[in-house]
């Protein structure tokens, strides 16, 4: 199979070229780890003329790039000189770390609850319906590293 | 001597009788008032709680996942029905745990991610619903479910075709016990047909149902089917289940009859490819994408304009990508007025008739001279240009657009809610305007099984052990 | 009846012009199969183990079955006055096939909609067998079970007889630009004394009031479909961004290829007016005035896009075929086409890599493997995202949609292809199940259409009985049965303007 639409690099580092881009595509790409560049040519998805390295500036950098031999360390998206930018995101790109983000205040800076229920003490509004939550649901529980029903990912579930 | 008559009910009185003669507050007159001024009145938004509720006394049990099913019992309660959502213990509807690119997220959680939350995904599905609890293969469950179907008016499932059944709860068993019920299955294949088992989600009713296919820039410019945003046919879908079941409830007034409705979320998307079919039919033509153009009238699309207004902000979607416009003049004086105004009064002399103008080589041509006038303005420039001119032309609004657009907040379609759980969130839901039952969003959504004690307890009047007795066997 | 006109035979086509597209061709091309044979594995099937649920919903639900049925809405009148934009005729379309009567009131000319054809081409006209009237391809799917009369609203005799008319009606439809049946004496405020039961609906883009309300441009051309789209943040994100895709190509945000805001006012339109109804019947007795906007009836779809801007000012981007919230769950080109795959769980994630490590074990280890990918949310994050769509694009460049539908479903991966409107109408399940079916109509022939949605109901399924209607047909039946008005008034009233009539 020819098609390279994750482009392995002899010098370990593969960069993904995003399907769409690529689909009909004839130019040269500069790979995100060592910066050679090759020359490709893709009809309707099929690679017609493999990489050939050339010695040329790169038309078009590839979107994201990561290196299985160093524990798949990655290049992100946007990196200065490696990666494309990629504008089509919500905000402003040097916010997004791609990891959930917990607030309690929302954008008019009102309260928003986004952590867990707060004992009496603290003064928010409890409700006596939602007090099974704190017994079972509460910070405390959750910190541990074990707790009941925590799932494990890529086996089956254990059974409780 | 005066006798008073006595009338408990003076018109225009109760707060939601429609003023039909005098508005009680001013003393107008409501047949004179200029025409905006009497629909303000009569949609205010902020009379909204004072009117009363048209699903009033209606139980709906909702025994869903994902969006497209859970959205008609959101419908439901937003009109006033009372909704209970029932999940499967712990792990809850899979729905709360996605989040656009794992970012937002509001408390309560799942097991799967427990310090980060619900995700927003679960808005507006769930909305105005109880949430219980039950694990259908319990042996308890049926009997449990039993007790709920009896009080209820409808219920809706999507679980795959015969599984309900092997629980006991299908509709050959549920019209026994209740045969006003009103059972809606709503899933991507349906409930019957060769592929009834093939699961289904929205993106697939996309793809396989047809919006897809004339959707998106066309093949000969490069261009790929797109999807359209999140997941429009779960929750058109969702409404279309709606109708039917209103509809039933009409019919069951006059013959006391529940029935089963069997709806696929594909043959929604089907029926919305306009006239694809019937020209297939009858000429073997296959319809195709046309982007942002339109294939039935010219110009009535949308166009890109040469800068965004404000092109310093962080916010790569406000500096570059806020550039479109909707221009739309497809009669004979607008067109002609909009070529004087892009200096192509040629345009106008070739073509000067709608069927000329609308024709492929026709549309290229003009809306390649549309861009190339609107290429070195900005947005608010070429918006302004044209209704200056009298034309229509509309900017595309991003979500900031929305939120900043008075027009919505005036007319009460987004909406700031003070959860009790979550505190201040803004909805956008419950947007039909009616005068007098105006649909309403109440509160957001619940934790899994936060309302067990309140259904179980304070509606079906199970005592407390045997509540403490389901809860240790998992079946709750 | 009509045969000798459109004979069936199966030519085979060679295209090279569009005249060659002209000739009438038989549906379907292959039969689906019959049912015995389809459900022979019924009983065999670990998931209905006896065979008798699906006997049951077969004898019931399926659609044949519907023929003699009663109806849902059965004697509810509905008046249906929108011209142009196609909300008012979706809505009047899903109460049609459920049993109301619906007259449309077109004015003189028609509707326009009648004489939209697609870029123009006359060639697809559907010609009434009797009288040879055209009309578009456009009216006909969407005008289902509607009477059509006409009247015209702007003379003063016209609105007297509509107000007539109003009094027998329990719905009116309309979706004329706002004030506008105020002005001319019929609307809601005026309807209410008359008939104080009627629900009135109207439908348009923006509002009847408010700050950016619907207005007329200076000629009097009204306010259209993607005007709502585009003002509800729909189009804004649609599409494929530029990152993906270069603008020249498509990356631009997109509207739906059909009016589907109109499309989604009709529907909630309709679920206002049913909600009226059921208001109307089991307590108040009175109606109410409804108002459905594209604008705002696509707002509540688009889920949490505003309620995301107003948790952190983050403002929902495009992103083309793939899904920003669940992966996998996107489509990608494939060797022919486009392929779709869903696997929004953690145990179909694992399944869909086992598929593609039959082929290409290089790019399942590359997914496997990495930390990353291992938490179930993280693969929401743009990287995730990228990197499992290059991957999976991969694999599909070397199959077709067939061959990974089939491997995709023999580990029980929702995977479907992207179909073209003719692969839709010949695909087995929808043919079975009568998503795109061929009604007989009396005045047009054989036409293709696609189906209600509803139409498998156990009580009062939604059945079409014609589609499209010759301009003014019903003319004298409706005018002498709700007006009583005979022949020779309404050669008089014709002669003034208001109405037309055929036979002098």
């Amino acid at each position: 199979m020819e098609m390279v639409y994750y482009w392995e690099h002899e010098c370990g580092w593969v960069n993904y070229l995003d399907p769409y881009y690529f689909w009909n595509f004839e130019g040269k790409v500069k790979c995100a780890g060592c910066d050679r560049v090759a020359r490709f040519k893709f009809v309707n998805g099929m690679l017609l003329e493999g990489p050939t390295e050339v010695d040329e500036e790169a038309d078009v950098l590839p979107l994201y790039a990561d290196n299985p031999n160093r524990g798949y360390e990655a290049i992100k998206v946007g990196t200065e000189g490696k990666t494309r930018p990629f504008y089509g995101l919500m905000r402003d790109p040097s916010t997004y770390t791609g990891k959930a983000r917990i607030r309690t205040e929302n954008f008019r800076g009102k309260f928003i609850r986004a952590t867990p229920n707060q004992p009496k003490k603290a003064g928010v509004i409890e409700s006596r319906r939602f007090a099974w939550i704190d017994r079972t649901k509460s910070k405390d529980v959750w910190e541990n590293d074990d707790y009941p029903g925590k799932p494990v990912y890529g086996k089956f579930r254990k059974e409780e | 001597m005066e006798k008073k008559v006595w009338d408990p009910s003076p018109p225009g009185s109760w707060s939601f009788d429609p003023p039909r003669d005098k508005d009680p507050v001013t003393g107008e007159d409501m047949e004179k008032i200029p025409f905006e001024e009497y629909c303000r009145r009569m949609f205010d938004p902020d009379k909204l709680w004072e009117k009363p509720e048209a699903l009033k006394g209606w139980r709906h049990i909702s025994s869903t996942m994902y969006i497209l099913s859970p959205h008609v019992g959101a419908t439901l309660g937003e009109f006033g029905a009372e909704v209970i959502k029932v999940e499967m213990p712990k792990l809850g509807d899979p729905m709360r745990h996605t989040s656009p690119f794992n970012e937002a997220y509001l408390w309560p959680e799942t097991d799967h991610r427990p310090q980060v939350g619900t995700g927003m995904g679960f808005l507006h599905a769930n909305d105005n619903k109880y949430f219980i609890t039950l694990d259908y293969h319990a042996p308890e469950a049926k009997e449990l479910y039993y007790d709920l179907i009896r009080i209820s008016d409808s219920m809706a499932e999507c679980y795959r075709p015969g599984t309900f059944y092997r629980w006991g709860i299908g509709y050959p068993q549920l019209k026994e016990v209740n045969p006003r019920l009103i059972y809606i299955y709503l899933g991507g294949f349906g409930n019957y047909g060769p592929r009834r088992y093939g699961g289904s989600y929205d993106i697939l009713g996309q793809a396989v149902g047809g919006l897809a296919a004339i959707t998106g820039w066309h093949e000969d410019f490069g261009g790929h089917p797109t999807k359209q945003t999140n997941w429009l046919i779960d929750w058109y879908s969702g409404l279309t289940g709606l109708i039917g079941v209103l509809a039933a409830a009409h019919y069951r007034r006059k013959t006391g009859l529940g029935t089963f409705i069997d709806l696929s979320q594909i043959s929604c998307s089907t029926r919305a490819t306009g006239y694809a079919f019937p020209l297939y039919g009858r000429f073997g033509v296959v319809r195709q994408r046309w982007g942002n153009w339109d294939t039935l009238l010219s110009v009535h699309g949308i166009i890109m304009t040469g800068r965004t207004d404000d092109p310093e902000h962080p916010n790569p979607q406000i500096s570059v990508e806020s550039r479109y416009v909707m221009v739309s003049a497809f009669q004979d004086d607008d067109f002609r007025e909009l070529c004087y105004i892009i200096g192509r009064p040629d345009l106008w002399e070739k073509y000067s008739s709608a069927r000329e103008r609308v024709k492929p080589e026709a549309q290229i041509e003009i809306y390649r001279a549309l861009e190339e006038w609107a290429s070195d303005k900005s947005r608010s420039e070429v918006v302004e240009i044209l209704n200056n001119a009298g034309l229509i032309a509309v900017p595309v609004f991003s979500a900031k657009d929305v939120y900043e657009c008075e027009h919505f907040w005036e007319r009460g379609t987004l909406r700031w809610i003070d959860d009790p759980i979550f505190g201040d969130v803004l909805v956008h839901g419950a947007t039909v305007k009616m005068s007098e039952t105006p649909p309403r969003v109440k509160w957001v959504w619940r934790p899994i099984g936060a309302d067990n004690i309140r259904i179980y307890h304070e509606l079906l009047g199970y005592p407390l052990p045997k509540l403490k007795e389901l809860w240790e066997k998992g079946v709750i | 009846m009509s045969d000798e006109k459109y004979e069936e035979k199966y030519v085979e086509l060679e295209i090279n012009d569009v005249k060659d597209t002209l000739l009438p061709r038989p549906w379907p091309v292959t039969e689906p199969r019959k049912r015995e044979e389809l459900y022979a594995p019924w009983v065999k099937d670990p998931r209905d183990p006896d065979g008798s649920y699906g006997e049951f919903v077969e004898e019931n639900i399926h659609y044949k079955k519907a023929v003699g049925k009663p109806w849902a809405l059965d004697g509810i009148i509905v008046l249906d006055c929108t011209v142009m934009g196609m909300a008012g005729a979706i809505a009047a379309s899903y109460l049609g096939e459920l049993g109301a009567t619906v007259i449309k009131v077109e004015p003189i000319e028609g509707d326009p909609q009648r004489y939209w054809y697609p870029f123009g081409r006359e060639e697809y006209a559907f010609e009434d067998i009797y009288t040879g009237e055209k009309v578009s391809p456009t009216f006909i799917h969407e005008h289902r079970n509607e009477y059509s009369i006409t009247l015209n609203l702007e003379t003063e005799k016209g609105r007297e007889i509509f107000k007539r008319l109003a009094v027998h009606a329990d719905i009116i439809l309309e979706n004329y630009p706002p004030g506008t049946f105020d002005e001319w004496g019929i609307g809601y405020r005026q309807l209410s004394r008359i008939n104080p039961r009627l629900i009135y609906a109207w439908f348009g883009q923006l509002g009847q009031w408010g700050s950016m309300k619907d207005r007329t441009s200076k000629y009097g051309q009204w306010m259209l479909d993607p005007v709502g789209l585009s003002a509800s943040e729909y189009v804004h994100s649609t599409g494929f961004p530029a990152d993906l895709l270069p603008r020249e190509f498509g990356g631009n945000p997109t509207r739906s290829g059909e009016w589907v805001g109109d499309i989604v006012a009709g529907v909630w339109g309709t679920v206002g007016i049913l909600a009226a109804l059921y208001y109307r019947e089991n307590v108040s007795g009175r109606g109410q005035f409804i108002e459905a906007t594209s604008a705002e009836s696509y707002m509540e779809i688009l889920d949490f896009n505003i309620s995301w801007y107003a948790y952190d000012g983050s403002i929902k981007a495009r992103i083309g075929g793939w899904d920003p919230n669940l992966n996998q769950y996107a489509w990608n080109p494939c060797k022919d086409g486009y392929m779709m795959i869903g696997g929004q769980s953690d145990r179909l994630w694992y399944r869909i890599l086992q598929v593609i490590a039959q082929e290409d074990p290089e790019g399942a280890r590359l997914i496997a493997e990495d930390p990353f990918l291992k938490e179930m949310a993280a693969r929401n994050a743009l990287e995730g995202l990228i990197k499992t769509y290059t991957v999976t694009a991969h694999w599909l460049v070397n199959n077709t949609r067939a061959e990974a539908e089939a491997k995709m479903n023999a580990r029980e991966v929702a995977a479907a292809p992207v179909l073209m409107i003719d692969e839709i109408a010949e695909y087995e399940h929808f043919v079975y199940r009568g998503h795109v079916i061929e009604v007989m109509d009396e005045h047009y022939g054989r036409v293709l259409v696609s189906n209600s949605p509803l139409a498998h109901q156990h009580r009062t399924p939604a059945r079409i009985k014609w589609v499209g209607r010759p301009l003014g047909l019903d003319n004298g039946e409706i005018f002498a049965r709700y007006l009583g008005i005979g022949p020779e008034e309404m050669k008089k009233l014709a002669r003034e303007g208001v109405t037309t009539w055929y036979h002098e």
